[in-house]
């Protein structure tokens, strides 16, 4: 009995120590900013059994999920309490009821978005509702209409599913890059020319996207046509979209696991975030600007640390393309930072000793580091450089070259001195009157 | 008279020696003047000496080719120039006084002016 109950415990905290590690181990991955993630679907459209693949790796990145099932009832989703966001995290699956743009609307959107929320959509010929069709075309994506399927006669078959066996993304810290095999069924979208928005999958050159109805009607030819795109707000808000549901199902996750997981990531602030630990400049000397302000030709330092997010914790960002300015309206310098210390959370770069400008005014220290697919840091400080106090200029004996000068003044000085002596001696005869006289 | 066989050569001739003519007979007047009038060789060897000091002084901005401390450079010319007309404007009182301006006078003026001068270039020039 008794080996029998100890064997029974070994075995118990064996299986313990087994379903355990792996949780504690992925209960450190979680997005930076919020883990409260709302998922809106239709129930008529989407069965979320099929996404199990899907929902399982979000849960696994700690996110907390709440479903939201759309049907006949026109009741309001709220996505605030008073101005506080109730979830930090948005996914909206392809919805066909009329209701849905009551429900949330695109101001309702938009104000989430732009207040922090990151929101993934995923549309398709199907589905895709009035508000979320103008939210995205607010933001500069442009997803075929309904019942427009993109096709191509190359790498898809006659069901409108493209077999890409290259698959490449457009940018390296939205989804890593790789040759991905993706299987897509669903919409293509036009692009705007807008610097905040990162083309993440193109389609292929031989592809076009036609209205399954009517087969004349083309929204995309070729490879102006994107497949997935994100966007990233100047307040490091992000949005993804995908044209396609079955993209994200269990039963193309072999396939499409890995980029639909990297793609999630970077949108729910999972990677690619990267954060400023704060600035410093100050004198060569280290005296800061409050004990000596700042004058023309000072030899200064400015230093800041940037922190990335690695799934779990903040780590060192080291990047060899930081540059800073020094800015009055033009930037009188722009100075490509070094690395210099590295901490457990933070590299830190430096400028190195710089001279300012022989120039006196208000500037703006600034770093402005923008990169598509990372988080935008911009870090500004607005000092006044002053000019030299009168007293502060070299002296004219300082300047080799005014030597000259003084030399000249003080001899044009000692020859007068000895003019007037010998003048006034000269003065004395009156012979040289008459002398003159005579003449 | 005389005879026009070449008038222009003459006449090119005549005005070259009237040139020449001219400049020995001003030559010969200033001799004159200054001979034996100690006052006047002495202003006039400052004023060659004011002219020396501030011709050195242009020669060397141009061959520096950088007027960088202009203050100083212009207190040191300007010291000459201003010296050499109080200078100049004593000579012309010493040869001809004015009217109701004893030379004393003007001398006493003379060196005022100067010393008020010399205090400018020596501020000017910091």
């Amino acid at each position: 009995m008794r080996v029998v109950g100890v064997f029974r415990n070994v075995v118990r905290t064996l299986f313990m120590a087994i379903a355990v590690m792996p949780i504690l181990t992925l209960v450190e991955a979680k997005p930076a900013f919020g883990s409260r993630t709302l998922v809106i679907y239709d129930q008529r459209l989407t069965e979320l059994d099929s996404y199990s693949t899907f929902f399982n790796s979000l849960k696994e990145r700690s996110h907390e999920l709440t479903y939201r099932a759309l049907g006949n009832d026109s009741t309001p989703i709220s996505l605030f309490r008073g101005e506080d966001r109730l979830y930090d995290n948005l996914i909206v699956y392809p919805v066909r009821s009329r209701h849905f743009n009551k429900q949330l609307s695109v101001e309702n959107l938009l104000d989430f978005f732009s207040s922090g929320g990151q929101v993934l959509t995923v549309t398709s010929p199907e589905g895709l509702s009035d508000n979320i069709r103008s939210f995205l075309n607010q933001l500069g994506i442009y997803p075929s209409p309904r019942n427009y399927y993109v096709n191509d006669y190359y790498h898809g078959d006659e069901n409108n599913t493209l077999y890409l066996t290259k698959g490449k993304s457009l940018n390296d810290y939205v989804v890593s890059p790789g040759d991905y095999n993706l299987v897509y069924k669903g919409a293509a979208a036009l692009l705007d020319n807008r610097q905040l928005i990162i083309p993440v999958l193109q389609a292929p050159k031989t592809s076009f996207t036609l209205d399954s109805k009517q087969s004349n009607e083309e929204w995309t030819i070729g490879s102006e046509g994107y497949l997935a795109a994100a966007f990233q707000s100047l307040h490091n808000t992000r949005l993804a979209w995908v044209g396609s549901e079955v993209f994200l199902s269990d039963e193309f996750s072999a396939s499409n696991g890995r980029f639909a997981e990297e793609l999630t990531k970077w949108t729910f602030g999972e990677k690619a975030v990267l954060k400023s630990v704060g600035f410093t400049h100050h004198h060569a000397s280290g005296a800061s600007y409050l004990e000596s302000p700042y004058k023309v030709k000072d030899s200064i330092v400015y230093e800041i640390g940037f922190s990335e997010w690695n799934g779990s914790s903040w780590g060192p960002f080291t990047s060899d393309d930081v540059q800073f300015e020094l800015r009055m309206i033009d930037p009188y310098y722009r100075i490509t930072l070094l690395p210099s210390e590295t901490s457990s959370d933070a590299q830190y770069y430096t400028t190195g000793n710089f001279s300012l400008p022989d120039h006196h005014g208000i500037f703006t220290f600034l770093v402005d580091y923008k990169r598509a697919g990372l988080s935008f840091i911009t870090e500004k400080d607005v000092r006044a450089i002053r000019h030299l106090a009168n007293d502060e200029y070299p002296r004219s004996w300082d300047i080799t070259n005014s030597w000259v000068y003084l030399t000249s003044i003080y001899s044009v000085i000692t020859v007068w001195v000895l003019f007037v002596v010998l003048y006034l001696s000269l003065r004395k005869p009156k012979t040289v009157e008459t002398g003159k006289k005579n003449n | 008279m005389v005879p026009k066989t070449t008038p222009k050569k003459a006449d090119v001739a005549s005005s070259a020696s009237k040139f020449s003519d001219t400049i020995s007979a001003s030559y010969k007047a200033y001799c004159k003047q200054v001979s034996g009038d100690r006052q006047l060789q002495l202003i006039d060897t400052f004023c060659a000496f004011l002219v020396a000091v501030g011709v050195i002084q242009f020669l060397f901005v141009c061959a520096a080719k950088d007027s960088f401390p202009l203050n100083a450079f212009l207190a040191g010319f300007s010291a000459c120039v201003g010296q050499f007309v109080l200078l100049v404007s004593l000579r012309m009182q010493v040869v001809n006084s004015f009217m109701g301006i004893s030379p004393q006078r003007a001398f006493g003026e003379f060196v005022l002016a100067s010393l008020v001068l010399h205090f400018l270039c020596l501020h000017f020039v910091n």
